[in-house]
């Protein structure tokens, strides 16, 4: 358990800190005014000191203060309409970090969870040229939101397994990104999804190539909306921890490569968690084709496959005249019958359907469009 | 070498409803059958191509709109507050893959329904802005280039 004091001009910053971590280790003390708090400390003697005030000019005279308090307790201002030379005023006076607000919760936590509960990685230490962490403590959005604050230039390698990716930056600046021959901003949103493995952080004095030209905050949104997206996605697909079929008789010959090496994989049944977590590409595009495969019912529930692995092999045990008459007179063949969808949500199938029908979008070349965007760009401004 | 961009522009029959392009320097405008054709030259290499297609005039039958449609990096619709004629024409569009964008006059406002339909795909113009025609395209362009 941390204790952290609060110095916020308004019981409603306080009163969000204490719900937004109430389920973190952490014990939160309160305190409106700056005399009050340098009392305080003496007694609390917390691990941290968190300044949050809307008013900047209030926020510089509590960091003066405290700074000339000599406590040096660790303190992380939360404040509002920052510039960055605010930013660099009130770095200089020795704080932590500095959030500007508003934050959402999520990104406030993985900051706040790199800052105060990381304990590994020693911030007082001004050698920052390297550093690694944990995917898990913090992914790429809370790296991206970082290194843009203290403004590096550096070079991020990321490992999830076997899987390697790495992002550049400029002065904190997103510029480019590699993973598996993807497009940069693609990788950056494949890597975002990136929950276990390791980050490695390497200050670098070379200034990298832009590829990149979203900005830091574009791009956050970008990988949040794709998160967002598939885990939309995933949540719809109600059989998702179950392991599915292909179902018998599926000619794989016959099938385009992607959907071959997908599909292969669930020949002795697989769960589509399974298959998406260890999937190298964007994890949308896979659940796409999921859905069509549930709707065809190419991939099937353990039951319903072990019915017709039956009936297949019933069939194969028929005489020759049998089978015959079996395809003149009998049951039509039950591919063509109505799918039975093994989705539960129909509009996600409907959805997929109009998908499917829809007429493909034939111009593909998207470095056109750049350059009719940099000639617009420079002669509009 | 030449650079050029096609664009298929949705519109009613009203003539001020091409009020985003009027007043601009195209280098051809012509008049054929069923739709008319707009150059306008960003530079020596670069030119857009427009055509003004009115939906639902009897020469522009679904032919023509597969053949243009599918090959265009976008399509624009005019917006001009026929709220019926827009929900006929976006439900004969949804057939495409190709991303609609509504262009709307800033001071415009538009219903729900037809917000909630475009959502991100509504771009507006001024008018009074130096630039406006060549700021409309550039937002479109930058929202496709992100979204790739």
């Amino acid at each position: 358990m941390k204790d952290i004091f609060v110095l916020a001009d308004q019981e409603d910053y306080f009163n969000q800190f204490f719900s937004y971590f109430s389920t973190q280790p952490f014990h939160f003390s309160w305190a409106s005014r700056i005399d009050e708090t340098i009392k305080l400390l003496n007694i609390e003697k917390p691990a941290f000191i968190f300044l949050a005030t809307a008013n900047l000019e209030i926020m510089m005279d509590w960091v003066t203060i405290l700074k000339n308090s000599e406590h040096n307790i660790p303190f992380i201002c939360f404040t509002m309409r920052l510039t960055p030379e605010d930013r660099k005023m009130i770095w200089e006076q020795g704080a932590l970090n500095v959030i500007q607000l508003p934050i959402h919760k999520q990104e406030l936590e993985k900051i706040l969870n790199f800052l105060v509960i990381n304990e590994n990685l020693d911030h007082t230490n001004d050698n920052k040229n390297e550093f690694e962490g944990s995917l898990e403590e913090m992914n790429v959005v809370d790296l991206i939101q970082i290194i843009q604050d203290e403004k590096r230039t550096c070079k991020v390698m990321l490992e999830k397994g076997s899987r390697k990716g790495e992002i550049e930056f400029n002065k904190g600046n997103i510029v480019n990104s590699r993973y598996n021959n993807e497009n940069p901003v693609l990788a950056v949103k494949i890597m975002s999804h990136w929950h276990k493995g390791r980050f490695h952080i390497q200050n670098s004095n070379k200034v990298f190539i832009k590829r990149i030209k979203l900005s830091n905050q574009k791009l956050i949104l970008e990988c949040l909306n794709h998160i967002n997206k598939q885990n939309e996605l995933m949540n719809r697909l109600t059989h998702r921890d179950d392991l599915l079929f292909t179902k018998p008789g599926l000619s794989f010959e016959d099938i385009a490569p992607f959907e071959r090496v997908n599909l292969l994989k669930f020949k002795n049944g697989y769960s589509i968690t399974e298959l998406v977590d260890n999937y190298e590409g964007d994890g949308i595009v896979l659940l796409q084709h999921i859905v069509r495969w549930l709707r065809s019912n190419t991939l099937l529930m353990n039951d319903e496959y072990e019915k017709r692995l039956k009936d297949v092999q019933d069939l194969e045990g028929m005489s020759g005249f049998k089978k015959m008459m079996n395809k003149i007179m009998g049951t039509p063949d039950e591919d063509s019958d109505e799918p039975k969808s093994n989705i539960e949500t129909l509009s996600l199938e409907e959805e997929a359907l109009l998908n499917i029908n829809k007429k493909n979008q034939l111009f593909k070349n998207k470095e056109l469009l750049g350059n009719f965007l940099s000639s617009l760009e420079d002669s509009s401004v | 070498m030449c650079e050029i961009i096609e664009i298929p522009v949705f519109k009613s029959t009203e003539e001020e409803n091409i009020l985003l392009f009027k007043g601009q320097n195209f280098i051809n405008d012509r008049t054929y059958d069923g739709f008319r054709f707009l150059e306008y030259a960003l530079n020596e290499i670069q030119s857009i191509y427009f055509y003004l297609i009115e939906p639902f005039n009897e020469q522009n039958n679904n032919n023509i709109w597969d053949r243009v449609i599918p090959k265009a990096p976008f399509c624009i619709y005019l917006y001009d507050f026929d709220d019926i004629l827009i929900k006929k024409f976006y439900q004969d569009y949804s057939h495409y893959e190709t991303p609609l964008f509504l262009a709307v006059k800033k001071e415009d406002e538009l219903n729900e329904e037809i917000l909630s339909q475009f959502e991100d795909k509504i771009i507006y113009f001024n008018k009074n802005d130096d630039n406006y025609f060549k700021l409309f395209f550039k937002e479109i362009l930058n929202e496709l280039t992100i979204s790739s």
